[in-house]
């Protein structure tokens, strides 16, 4: 584990290094650190959004975070089995990799957790959690595959559909393009790009640039399709809610339990 | 469907309203002062667990998450000199194919290779004031291999970071390399997907760009014998097409490493305050 001087003399190092940590929010990509009973220690913007939302993963009263894995298992179960798992020689041969069932009936999100290191006191180990959500919406600019590729806006209206794993049938339906139109300009960015197949394209689309966000989306739960995601309770599951109050508001602001009433 | 939709209710649900809230002042989102930043976020959370875990301890563990992501991230300040680097971004500056660290330390692309010159671009971003950088920050390099040209993103920081603290402005860079190999995913496709070992081969074998052809050469087997694979592929995935399934595959499992060589590396290299010295990339694998 790396041991951080407190301060150097022209940046504050814990700032730098905690903007270094939001870098991958940029890309959609949610990353937390727990404890090995998942209590929540860091999280990134993206995994913010997606406590918050409560849509398959939250965080109870304690700081603990939930969630149910497909096969029904817990999160904290999941957890339980890595930590089992963990040796020290052998880094990364514990990871894991399950599905988080969603509520709302959305697709699950993948969640990847890495043990660290194991320390000298068991109990105090962590756990890196990895959140990402494989049916996102995508936003990827003009200018950037413009520059890139030298897409044109039609093109990349087209690839940000594929890059969402959209077939081009269902894309060209929700351009309201003909079909034909929509194979003309695919077979335009496979010369472009220098690629044979659909699928190749779609990988170095996503390869290039990634699922970065652009600047005015950059932190925002705009691409998590709140109208989906959020189950609005119902007023006979409202009443089962035991009304516990989020992570980050303050224990004594009444807010929480007064939205409910 | 309605047992199990009634059997996912049970529990309790989140406050109907947290979805519209910002998670630190708890003012609704759009009108709070605090849109976009996580800040006061984390501080509770730091205030919560300082007893058990210190900060730095936490920190460093958040940090090593970037250690496992396949893109390259990086922090210069507006001279391009280097001040953290993730085990992508050495991995891509030891190859020295369009990106490399000059003897000073300095972040620099070869010469000739991008338009506007990556300098430019980092002075720009960086002593931007806030809320006005270039619309442009992004940049293609050539490389002299023939390979794919690695994606350039920067982005200022100087927002992120208190301004009293801060001395020199400093950028975050992300650099990506389409051609970087999807390594190890298969464990992690097995666990996820219920994939065979021969399914998981041949997936992790189209994450990497390959055609069905190049796969049958490589795993071995014949052409009906993959398609009957990519046939299961596509059920237990659920997708129809051949490039559903690699979009999902690689938004699933392909942004982040099942490992990366943790120790010496991991230790030595995520400040670089000196001149790199010969032994800086010393443990990247070649």
């Amino acid at each position: 584990m790396l041991t951080l001087p407190e301060k150097t003399s022209t940046v504050n190092l814990a700032d730098l290094l905690l903007a270094a940590f939001q870098g991958p929010a940029l890309m959609g990509i949610a990353v937390m650190v727990c404890d090995a009973s998942g209590r929540l220690l860091l999280a990134n913007q993206i995994a913010h959004d997606i406590l918050t939302l409560g849509d398959g993963l939250r965080v109870d009263s304690e700081n603990l975070i939930c969630g149910e894995h497909v096969d029904g298992r817990t999160f904290l179960q999941a957890l339980q089995q890595i930590d089992k798992r963990r040796a020290p020689r052998l880094q990364g041969s514990a990871s894991s990799a399950f599905g988080v069932r969603r509520p709302s009936g959305n697709p699950p999100f993948t969640v990847l957790l890495h043990p660290l290191e194991a320390p000298p006191i068991p109990s105090r180990s962590m756990i890196v959690v990895f959140v990402l959500d494989p049916f996102r919406r995508i936003f990827v600019e003009h200018a950037e595959l413009y520059q890139l590729f030298g897409l044109t806006a039609a093109e990349t209206r087209l690839a940000n559909l594929l890059m969402e794993g959209k077939s081009l049938s269902r894309s060209c339906r929700e351009l309201g393009w003909r079909r034909s139109t929509g194979s003309t300009h695919l077979k335009l960015m496979f010369r472009k790009t220098r690629v044979h197949t659909q699928s190749q394209l779609v990988l170095l689309l996503l390869k290039s640039i990634g699922l970065l966000r652009p600047r005015d989306r950059a932190l925002s739960t705009a691409d998590l399709d709140l109208d989906q995601c959020a189950p609005r309770p119902t007023s006979t599951q409202r009443k089962g809610i035991v009304s516990a109050t989020p992570y980050w508001t303050d224990a004594d602001s009444p807010s929480g339990t007064k939205a409910l009433g | 469907m309605a047992t199990a939709n009634s059997k996912l209710t049970s529990e309790p649900l989140p406050p109907a309203d947290a979805a519209k809230r910002c998670f630190s002042c708890g003012v609704e989102s759009g009108n709070c002062e605090h849109a976009g930043s996580v800040n006061r976020g984390t501080a509770r959370l730091r205030e919560r667990t300082e007893s058990t875990f210190p900060f730095s301890r936490v920190l460093s563990a958040g940090l090593e998450a970037l250690e496992l992501l396949n893109i390259g991230i990086a922090v210069t300040n507006n001279s391009r000199k280097l001040l953290f680097a993730n085990h992508t971004a050495k991995q891509i500056l030891f190859e020295r194919d369009g990106l490399e660290l000059a003897p000073d330390g300095t972040l620099s692309s070869l010469k000739r290779r991008s338009t506007p010159s990556l300098a430019e671009l980092i002075r720009q971003v960086a002593l931007a004031p806030a809320g006005h950088e270039p619309k442009d920050s992004f940049l293609a390099i050539r490389r002299r291999s023939g390979k794919r040209p690695l994606t350039v993103l920067v982005r200022s920081l100087t927002a992120n970071i208190r301004h009293d603290n801060c001395g020199e402005p400093v950028v975050l860079v992300f650099i990506w390399d389409p051609e970087l190999p999807v390594l190890d995913a298969e464990s992690r496709l097995r666990q996820l997907f219920g994939l065979t070992s021969c399914e998981a081969r041949l997936a992790n074998l189209l994450m990497e760009g390959k055609t069905l052809e190049d796969c049958c050469d490589q795993l071995e087997i014949r052409t009906s014998t993959a398609r009957m694979h990519l046939g299961n592929l596509f059920a237990k995935v659920g997708v129809q097409r051949q490039s559903q399934l690699v979009s999902l595959l690689w938004k699933s499992v392909g942004m982040v490493r099942s490992r990366y060589v943790a120790g010496a590396q991991a230790r030595n290299g995520y400040l670089n305050p000196a001149p790199p010295s010969p032994g800086f990339f010393s443990s990247v694998p070649d």
